[in-house]
């Protein structure tokens, strides 16, 4: 087959399309994905799997209420993956969708009102530890399911439900795809969101199924909008949008993850630094703090007055004036650098003074002390202490006194009690900036153990009491024990994650812990996270509506176009049929060796009465067998070369069975998927007859012309002729009248006479000559022996003169015609016969009819001289004359003919030769077909 | 040239008017000692062939010249010109045409059937009588003609 029956056959092969509305293929998948999520929860709770149920066990794992609802949702999306829409199955889907909805309104409520029912547990319990109370639905998932319940109900009925319902099932379902999505990103950068938080977190597991059953009821919502595309269009063009925005999307939310990480690294090192500098600032304090302490004992240490006066005192104790100058000294003491109480020991460590008075009980942890002190021999500290297990805490500086002479003799020491709660836990608690959880902690060793030596924020009581071991993992306080200094992550006192900032306090056996709450670090973080993923999810949002409208408007300006492309189709169509039954010519289609479409033109060329006498035959019947063979070559070039074949004549059948000369044009042309021909007929009968006619009347034209030239020239030589003889006669005449001649006279003047009758004669005939031809009487039925009786009557002279005998048929013959014309006619056959007679002694005439009852043929024959058969062809001519003796002017037998030609006949002569005889034969228009004459 | 040497002319003319004055006229000027009329065309070629009615006419020598007219009964004078210049022993015959036609078509068709000359009879007593005695003078006394009887016998 040729390649443009290829092209026209890909051409015609467009698909039918689907034009009924229907649920998008991906609902099925999505249905179960959410039906399969639900259920890998549930298994995870029933199995103590935490990662089936939340991925991890520091997250938060997906309610079993939560999962329950996923199966609810998944199973109702399932069954409203199948059209029809008014299904039973999509009816059920509409009820457990309604159903969940109701369950999820119940716990939003109760959780809203802070009551968590363990019925909600199943009586299931899983072992993980995200920090927050598992097993309750998050009030946000609640929400969800709600949006979910909307969207879905609203997208339930038929896409003719109104505009407003389809809006909101698609805002519904995409607020539903937005939340969950924002909580995935949480999880996805690494920040969970709302954990820490009154509020129940979303589960991650639980995000994902959200997002996917959003997806889904965003896919059921939007279904209504590209009904009438064809499906592979549709894939492809899909495919590569969602392509594009699936790339967007991974470009946003990597760009928001490394966002994140830089954030949350530039975060944490301000949040390092903060605690390094508040570290440092305290460690510097609490140093400051020490050296002023040991200052003010050093201004007793190797004071002589003073010394000299606990010495006197110590001799004579009873002396009030030494006592008093003793109290004014440790008044002074106490008042000036605010120390709780100054007690002066002596060596036994019994109280020789103490300011205030009142506190005269020496605590045993101070005697106890003495001796140290006093080996010692500088001031030192006492560190954190209590007197008793329920006592305040204290410290205290420790100054011996000695006596100056004899030397070094010990006197007593001076104990400065300091009240921590005072001065030292202010220094060491206050934080510069407002923090809900940021404090500084002071530690000792104390074995193997960390002893907590303020009080702490979050445990109220702890200073001296708190003690935790030495061998904790990533203790803060442990570690900086150990001798680190630096930032240590780890869980605090109560265990909670915090961030640390470890010191050594010099000179001392201090060790300063600033921390903060990893949670609170995190919160700043949190924050960003939400706002980042907001952002996030707004940027999807804006490029899928983006993308989307992009997308209507393709679908839009896809359907249009293939609206247009259809509608010229039809309209091509319609012009076609037009034309085709319009057309004023026949015309056939062939398909398959039948003849399957014919237009009405076709009806009269076959005779046909209607179209189905001619559908479903061979194109073989319609057509003559001669044309046959014509016709299979024809055939075959089409099909082979697919060109049109040049216009060919031929003849077509009727019905009836008579032949009809057509023109037969044929196209090849490709139809309904296979090759079929056009044929194109043009009954071309009526030109034919008009083509035989015109060559008939030209024919005669050329007749009428050359005699016409014949005529004129002879006429030149035959009028002139006896103008010849009479002229030069004249002049003999004159001679002989000269000369007297009397016969030369009588000789010219018979020339003269003959020549004048001949020129007579010669006119007159030309006139009768002229007027056959132009018809002047109209025609009329007449019967043979009418006219030849009255030619013969015009004749009767000549016949007599000759003695010649006439004989007439009987037989009946009705001609049609000019009457005189035809009298005339025979008045010269008969005239011409008696003229011609010879010598012959019986001359005879027989006027007969012979031939056909259909043709019959009137004969007139003589036994005369004959006619040469050298000269036969000629007897017709104008002016040839046989024989110059016979007087005949050459005019006779040309207008017997001429007659007989303009009476639709023909006239023959023949003749056994000279002396035989001769007999002319004429074919008149029969009665029957006179009438198609031309004679009105 | 002399005198009464003897010259036959043929005339083959229909019109026994036409053919008298041509007798009459050339008599008047005795150019011509014989004068043979034939009426029509086929007699004409008979004479000259010696077929026919004159297949035995001995005596009579041929002619030494034609006066032919064209319209004839039966052969006309242009098939008779024909048949004169594909006959071998007449090629070179003089013909003269003599005929009452004066239509150009004949006049061509005669000189292309190689008539010797082309004379159209004058519808007038004197110019018919002077062309004859002309025609006499120029064919019967001036001209030669390298076969013709009527030179040699000079």
């Amino acid at each position: 087959m040729s390649e443009r029956f290829q092209s026209e056959q890909t051409r015609s092969a467009v698909p039918a399309e689907e034009l009924q509305p229907r649920a998008p293929f991906a609902i099925l998948p999505v249905g179960a994905a959410v039906t399969a999520l639900g259920l890998a929860a549930l298994l995870g709770w029933l199995l103590d799997l935490p990662h089936l149920a939340g991925f991890d066990t520091e997250l938060v794992p997906m309610a079993p209420s939560t999962a329950l609802l996923f199966l609810a949702f998944g199973g109702a999306l399932c069954l409203r993956a199948r059209p029809p829409l008014d299904s039973p199955a999509h009816r059920l889907g509409a009820r457990i969708g309604d159903l969940a909805a109701g369950v999820a309104l119940a716990l939003l409520v109760l959780g809203a009102l802070g009551i968590r029912l363990p019925v909600e547990r199943l009586g299931l319990t899983l072992s993980c530890n995200p920090g927050v109370p598992v097993g309750h639905m998050s009030p946000v998932t609640a929400v969800c399911f709600l949006l979910a319940a909307c969207a879905a109900r609203s997208s339930a009925g038929t896409p003719a439900t109104g505009t407003w319902r389809g809006l909101l099932g698609f805002g519904a379902a995409a607020v539903l795809l937005g939340i969950a999505f924002v909580f995935v990103l949480g999880y996805l950068y690494g920040r969970p969101l709302l954990y820490g938080g009154k509020t129940i977190p979303m589960a991650l597991s639980t995000a994902v199924g959200l997002m996917v059953l959003g997806l889904g009821l965003l896919l059921l919502a939007g279904r209504r909008g590209g009904g009438s595309l064809e499906l592979h269009e549709r894939t492809v063009a899909s495919g590569w949008l969602f392509l594009v925005f699936a790339l967007l999307a991974a470009g946003l939310i990597a760009a928001g993850h490394l966002y994140c990480n830089g954030y949350e690294r530039q975060h944490r090192v301000e949040v390092e630094r903060a605690l390094s500098a508040v570290a440092d600032l305290k460690v510097s304090g609490l140093t400051q703090w020490r050296r002023e302490r040991l200052g003010d004992g050093s201004a007793f240490l190797g004071n002589e007055s003073f010394a000299e006066l606990v010495e006197q005192t110590l001799e004579r104790p009873s002396d009030p004036r030494l006592r008093n100058r003793l109290q004014t000294w440790l008044r002074q003491v106490r008042g000036a650098h605010g120390y709780q109480t100054v007690f002066l020991l002596d060596v036994g460590g019994a109280a020789l003074a103490a300011d205030p008075a009142a506190l005269e009980s020496v605590p045993a942890r101070l005697r106890e002390a003495v001796a140290d002190s006093l080996r010692l021999g500088e001031v030192s500290f006492l560190d954190f202490h209590r007197d008793h297990a329920e006592g305040p805490v204290h410290l205290a500086v420790l100054v011996p006194i000695y006596a100056a002479q004899p030397e070094r003799r010990p006197l007593g020491v001076l104990v400065l009690r300091i009240d921590p709660a005072a001065h030292l836990y202010p220094l060491v608690q206050g934080w510069p900036t407002p923090s809900p959880s940021a404090e500084a902690l002071l530690v000792r060793r104390e074995g193997d153990h960390v002893l907590y030596l303020n009080e702490l924020r979050f445990d109220p009581g702890a200073a001296l009491t708190l003690r935790q071991p030495l061998a904790s993992p990533r203790l803060a306080a442990a570690k900086a024990i150990s001798g680190y200094e630096g930032i240590v992550e780890g869980p605090d006192y109560r265990g909670l994650l915090s961030l640390a900032a470890v010191r050594r306090v010099p000179d001392s056996p201090w060790f300063l812990v600033a921390r903060i709450d990893a949670a609170e670090v995190d919160a700043g973080l949190v924050e960003r996270v939400w706002h980042l993923a907001l952002l996030v999810s707004a940027l999807l949002a804006a490029a899928a509506c983006a993308l989307g409208w992009g997308w209507r408007q393709h679908l839009g300006r896809f359907s249009r176009e293939r609206f247009r492309a259809a509608e010229s189709l039809r309209s091509s169509e319609a012009r076609y049929q037009t034309l085709l039954e319009n057309a004023p010519v026949a015309v056939l289609i062939k398909r398959a060796d039948r003849i399957t479409e014919v237009n009405m033109a076709s009806l009269p060329l076959f005779a046909a009465q209607s179209k189905e006498q001619l559908l479903n035959r061979s194109p073989f019947e319609l057509f003559h067998p001669d044309d046959h063979p014509a016709m299979r070559a024809r055939i075959g070039a089409m099909l082979e070369h697919g060109d049109a074949v040049p216009v060919r004549e031929g003849k077509v059948l009727r019905l009836d069975g008579a032949a009809v000369d057509v023109e037969v044009t044929a196209a090849p042309f490709w139809d309904q998927g296979g090759p079929a021909i056009h044929v194109v007929l043009r009954d071309v009968t009526e030109r034919k007859r008009a083509e035989q006619a015109l060559r008939a009347s030209e024919t005669e034209l050329r007749q009428r012309h050359d005699e016409l030239t014949r005529f004129t020239y002879t006429v030149s030589h035959d009028l002139k002729s006896p103008l010849v003889t009479i002229q030069t006669f004249v002049g003999y005449l004159e001679e002989d009248l000269a000369n007297n001649d009397r016969p030369g006279i009588d000789k010219d003047l018979g020339f003269i006479r003959n020549a004048a009758q001949k020129m007579s004669r010669l006119l007159d005939e030309l006139l009768m000559l002229s007027r056959v031809g132009r018809y002047v009487n109209p025609a009329e039925e007449l019967s043979l022996q009418e006219i030849v009786r009255e030619s013969l009557s015009l004749v009767a002279g000549q016949i007599a003169e000759r003695g010649a005998k006439v004989e007439l048929t009987d037989a009946p013959l009705v001609l049609r015609g000019d009457r005189d014309r035809l009298i005339q006619a025979f008045q010269n056959l008969v005239d011409n016969a008696v003229k011609f007679m010879g010598e012959q002694p019986e001359p005879r005439i027989e006027i007969g009819i012979e031939g056909s009852q259909d043709e019959p043929v009137v004969f007139v024959r003589d036994n005369g001289m004959g006619i040469d058969a050298r000269h036969i062809s000629k007897v017709f001519d104008l002016f040839a004359q046989l024989d110059p003796q016979r007087g005949g002017t050459g005019i006779g037998l040309p207008l017997v003919r001429r007659i007989v030609e303009t009476h639709g006949g023909r006239i023959s002569v023949q003749s056994e030769g000279p002396g035989r005889g001769s007999c002319f034969r004429i074919t008149l228009a029969g009665a029957r077909r006179a009438s198609k004459e031309r004679a009105s | 040239m002399t005198q009464g040497a003897a010259v036959v002319i043929l005339l083959v003319e229909a019109d026994a008017a036409h053919a008298e004055s041509v007798r009459r006229d050339l008599a008047a000027f005795r150019v011509a000692n014989q004068l043979i009329h034939v009426k029509d065309g086929q007699a004409a070629l008979d004479y000259l062939l010696r077929e026919g009615d004159y297949a035995d006419l001995e005596p009579v020598g041929r002619p030494d010249l034609v006066l032919l007219d064209l319209r004839l009964p039966k052969v006309d004078g242009f098939e008779v010109l024909r048949r004169i210049r594909e006959t071998e022993s007449l090629k070179g015959l003089p013909v003269v045409i003599l005929t009452t036609s004066a239509v150009e078509l004949d006049l061509a068709r005669a000189y292309d059937r190689a008539a010797n000359s082309y004379l159209v009879k004058p519808v007038d007593f004197d110019k018919f009588t002077q062309l004859l005695e002309a025609f006499g003078f120029y064919w019967l006394v001036w001209n030669q003609s390298p076969n013709a009887t009527g030179g040699q016998r000079q």
